[in-house]
């Protein structure tokens, strides 16, 4: 009896051993793989959030600029390049970040890697530039990974007419049966 | 004893092959929405870039004024260079016209940062005012929803009508 319960002890024994080593086995490869997913899923996860704030960023910069581009004085004329400096319509010169956006520092990991405003200007005498601007911002982040990830942002702005053009042409300054431009 | 063996072998499977099924369905999910944000990333872009696209009919419409302050002799009209029709033109163009039509597949990329993007600027042009149109793709043949559409209308506030040719 006692001879029985030991062959019978050993059987199951081994077998357990056996079947827990393949259980463990095939949980740990099982276990590896899900794991090197959900570390990049989360690596994932934060690249499309900073990729979100850039983007943001990049738009309230565009924005920024906008408002006072299409409302500044055309004929005072808009200069370009890295920094973008106009005349707005109450005659004051403005240079939207007074520092040029390159190199600004919107968080620790966001930072303006470029910024041009090109202007083309009209053939037509008086008539207002087009101003395309382009940035490009840059992600850092040590969650990221060393390679920083780069987005770039295009936009073209041309300021609108507020004035009375009459002002262009004095031949019409007296001419009372054209409506004026305000 | 035997009989329990199979059974325990069995349920192992099936415990992890329910679990795979279930994770595969996580992860599918994690994916889809990257996927998405990506997407909503280039969809930032295409804004602009459609915005840009009315913009560059608004200077137009602009520069015409100023033609017209001056010039009476109706050669100089508030909708003079832009006609009716879809176009696709870069932020040079001084003439929304036949020189600009949109061709199939359409054929003026614009690249930024590695993404390709094409624009189809549709426009009703009358003496009255001038609707625009202006959707953003990323596939050559323009077609599906676009990644963005932005819209205007400009009204012909002079009230100088285009001469009757």
């Amino acid at each position: 009896m006692m001879q029985k319960n030991i062959i019978h002890f050993k059987d199951r024994a081994g077998v357990t051993l056996a079947e827990m080593m393949v259980g463990f086995g095939v949980f740990g490869i099982f276990i590896s793989i899900a794991m090197g997913g959900f570390v990049q899923s989360l690596r994932n996860q934060r690249v499309a959030l900073l990729l979100m704030e850039a983007n943001d960023a990049g738009s309230i910069i565009f924005e920024n600029i906008a408002r006072q581009l299409r409302t500044a004085d055309p004929r005072a004329g808009v200069s370009g390049g890295s920094c973008i400096s106009f005349t707005a319509s109450e005659g004051t010169q403005k240079t939207p970040f007074s520092s040029c956006p390159t190199g600004m520092f919107i968080s620790t990991a966001i930072q303006v890697a470029s910024f041009n405003a090109d202007v083309i200007s009209s053939m037509t005498q008086g008539a207002p530039p087009r101003v395309v601007m382009t940035i490009t911002m840059q992600i850092t982040d040590a969650s990221i990974g060393p390679e920083p990830i780069q987005k770039t942002l295009r936009t073209t702005i041309s300021p609108r007419i507020y004035y009375n053009l009459d002002s262009i042409t004095p031949t019409r300054q007296n001419d009372d049966s054209l409506p004026n431009w305000f | 004893m035997h009989k329990q063996h199979g059974q325990i072998l069995i349920e192992v499977m099936l415990a992890i092959s329910v679990s795979v099924i279930s994770l595969i369905g996580f992860f599918g999910l994690l994916q889809t929405s990257f996927k998405l944000s990506r997407l909503t990333s280039e969809n930032y872009v295409a804004a602009h870039l459609a915005v840009e696209g009315v913009e560059i009919i608004a200077n137009i419409v602009q520069r015409n004024y100023v033609e017209m302050e001056g010039n009476l002799d109706q050669t100089y009209y508030f909708n003079k260079d832009i006609e009716s029709g879809d176009f696709e033109f870069d932020y040079t163009a001084d003439k929304i016209n036949s020189s600009v039509l949109v061709t199939t597949p359409l054929s003026r990329p614009i690249q930024l940062q590695g993404s390709t993007f094409y624009r189809r600027v549709h426009v009703d042009s009358s003496g009255s005012q001038i609707q625009v149109s202006s959707y953003v793709y990323t596939n050559a043949q323009g077609i599906g929803v676009p990644l963005a559409t932005v819209q205007d209308t400009f009204l012909n506030w002079w009230q100088q009508t285009p001469p009757v040719l």
